[in-house]
This record gives structure tokens, C-alpha cells and sequence, in this order.
């Protein structure tokens, strides 16, 4: 069961092996490689920009900039496979500084508010949706800061945590043990409900 | 996978689901890539507020024209203040009445790539900080404001839709 695990993540590429072959075939000369790049990593840079409270339009915004900025900057990124990585740091930085000015809203009513059933029809969604909302509530109970944290290593590949740091506006040396303690709560808030079920 | 990576992996499916991105967020981005001409400086405004509101009824044809839709674009530098409001005009193109705070001598030209895939220009002067742009076909604009006399970079808008 476990190999079989290892395996499909073997034959399944993660989303910064596309990103880093996809930009490869792009720097080859190979125009149409730059959509594929973009297909693959706008839906990570959304959440991360999303982290920030951003709403809809200006987290839109802030990722149009950061893709923008990539095709004026690509050849400062010297290592392909650290493309994703670049990619995810400039659009968090650029989340932060709208953040900083103020776009901001109180994202999770807006989540909430979309919770009409979604087009999903199959069965087992229904059941993952369940665990999906148990989770969800569980980190509403988070503080800001948290959340924020946990969404943007959920989605970053080995995020930096001094760049994380000095975005979150946290001393370096306090990411790791901050993140253990928001995990901590996060459990703890998933605990009573578990118990139940 | 570790107890934390599993942690993560429910956490990553969670918010996918919850808050996913916006369907055509990547078709814009692709669209906007796809017009860039990155010989050309110039200062991207970002966006501060777009405030959307349907002004018509809605009729019982089915051809969004009818619709009239009027939204609100607020860009800005931190400098420069750019405020556009975008109103249905005659069918298939909308007005865009525009405002550049602090008011200066510039000129105003917007670029669409309309639906159809034309592309479509046209450059209008910006006096006392006002330009309007009467007629402006629908599909993906980019506004770019240039400073006569200075030798500034000209300031453009991200690619929105109309």
C-alpha cells in the first residue's frame, strides 16, 4: 500500500517538475511552453496571493503583475527547477505590499458565501467536502497569522523561511516554531469533532 | 508521507476546493503574456478597487449588449491615481470616462484585443486630467498613459476585460 503510494507520486510529476520542464522548453525557443508554465503554476500563486486576504480582483491583479514581472526578469533565474520557487516569492511579495495597502477583505465571508454545492456530482467528493468543511472550520479558529502561514507552506516548495519571515513580519529563527505551534492548535481544533465521528 | 505532509496534503485539497482560483484567471494572464513587449519600459499601475454593479434590467434576450454593465477601475502607483469608469455605450463597445490624479498633460491610448481577435488603438489627449474614451470595442484593454514632456516612463494598466 505504502510503495503503491510511492509509486503514483513517482509516476504523478509534481507541479515544480512541469513548472521547471515547461520553462526549459520555453527558454528553448518554444513559445507555447510559456502558457503550459502558466497553466501549472497560476492556480498555486493564487492561494499563496490569496493568503494575504486579497480580495478576488486584486489578488487577480497581483498575479498578472508578478507573470509580468517574470518575462521581464526569467534570465535572473538561473537553476530551472527553482522557477516555481521565484514564481511563488514575487507574488507573495507583491500580495504583501497590497496587503500593506489596504485591498484587503475579510476573505473567508466571501469563501463562505460560495458554498452553494458546487458542480462536483460524484459521491465520494461529497464525503471529501465533509472532511473539506471539518478542516476549514478548524482553521477559521486560527489566528490570522496562522493561517496565513499554513496556506503559504501548503503551497510553496520549501518555502524561504527568512524571505517568509520578513514578508510575515516575523523574526526568522520563529517560522519553524511558529508553524509546529499552528499546526498544534490546528489539530487540537480538529480533535473534539474526530473524536465524534 | 510524514503525519505534517499529511497534514498539508488535506490542507492543500481543503483550500483548492474552498477557494479555488477564478475560472480564466490563466487564459488572462496567457492573454496578457501573450501582448507584452518587453523591449517597451513602463510603469505598471496596480489595481486598488474595481467595483462592478449591473446598472440595466435585464432583458429577456439572451445577448449580453442589453445588459448594460457599468464597473469602476481604481488605479494607482502610489503616485498616480487613475480612475476609469467603463459604461455600455452603442453595441459592442463601452465608454471609458477616465481621471489621472494629480491632473497633467499626457496622452491616453488604449489597445484591445477584442473577442473576434482584432486588435484595436486608439489615442486620445488627457486635459486637465480628464480623456474619455467614447467607443471602445469589448474584449481585453490595456490603457497606457504617456507624460508629454517628461522623459517618465509611461504608466499602463494590467490587461482587464470589458
Amino acid at each position: 500500500m505504502h510503495a503503491m503510494a510511492d509509486q503514483s507520486q513517482r509516476l504523478e510529476p509534481s507541479p515544480w517538475d512541469l513548472a521547471a520542464a515547461a520553462f526549459l522548453t520555453w527558454r528553448g525557443g518554444d513559445r507555447a511552453a510559456l502558457d503550459e508554465l502558466v497553466r501549472v503554476m497560476t492556480p498555486i500563486l493564487w492561494q499563496v496571493v490569496r493568503s494575504y486576504r486579497l480580495d478576488a480582483d486584486v489578488a487577480a491583479d497581483t498575479i498578472q503583475a508578478t507573470w509580468l514581472a517574470f518575462v521581464r526578469s526569467h534570465e535572473s533565474i538561473a537553476d530551472p527547477q527553482a522557477v516555481g520557487k521565484w514564481l511563488t516569492t514575487s507574488a507573495r511579495r507583491l500580495a504583501a505590499r497590497a496587503s500593506a495597502r489596504g485591498s484587503t477583505d475579510p476573505v473567508e465571508d466571501e469563501v463562505l458565501h460560495r458554498q452553494l454545492p458546487a458542480q462536483r456530482s460524484a459521491e465520494s467528493t461529497a464525503i471529501s467536502n465533509d472532511e473539506n468543511a471539518r478542516l476549514w472550520r478548524a482553521v477559521l479558529t486560527l489566528d490570522e497569522r496562522c493561517q496565513r502561514l499554513l496556506r503559504v507552506v501548503a503551497f510553496e516548495q520549501r518555502p524561504d523561511y527568512e524571505r517568509l519571515a520578513d514578508d510575515l513580519g516575523m523574526p526568522v529563527g520563529s517560522i519553524g516554531p511558529t508553524r509546529g505551534r499552528c499546526l498544534a492548535k490546528l489539530r487540537r481544533a480538529l480533535e473534539p469533532e474526530g473524536v465524534i465521528s | 508521507m510524514s503525519d505534517d505532509e499529511q497534514l498539508f496534503a488535506e490542507l492543500r485539497t481543503m483550500w483548492v476546493e474552498r477557494d479555488p482560483m477564478p475560472e480564466g484567471l490563466d487564459d488572462l494572464v496567457i492573454a496578457a503574456l501573450a501582448a507584452e513587449d518587453i523591449d517597451m519600459e513602463y510603469e505598471l499601475l496596480f489595481l486598488v478597487e474595481r467595483d462592478q454593479q449591473f446598472a440595466g434590467a435585464r432583458t429577456t434576450t439572451s445577448t449580453s449588449a442589453q445588459t448594460a454593465l457599468s464597473s469602476k477601475l481604481e488605479f494607482s502607483n502610489g503616485t498616480v491615481t487613475v480612475l476609469l469608469r467603463i459604461a455600455g455605450g452603442q453595441v459592442g463597445t463601452s465608454r471609458i470616462d477616465g481621471w489621472v490624479t494629480p491632473a497633467q498633460t499626457m496622452t491616453a491610448r488604449v489597445v484591445v484585443k477584442t473577442w473576434v481577435g482584432e486588435t484595436f488603438e486608439h489615442e486620445v489627449g488627457v486635459q486637465d486630467g480628464r480623456f474619455v474614451l467614447a467607443e471602445v470595442p469589448h474584449g481585453l484593454v490595456r490603457i497606457w498613459l504617456s507624460p508629454q514632456s517628461s522623459r517618465a516612463k509611461p504608466l499602463a494598466t494590467p490587461l482587464f476585460e470589458i
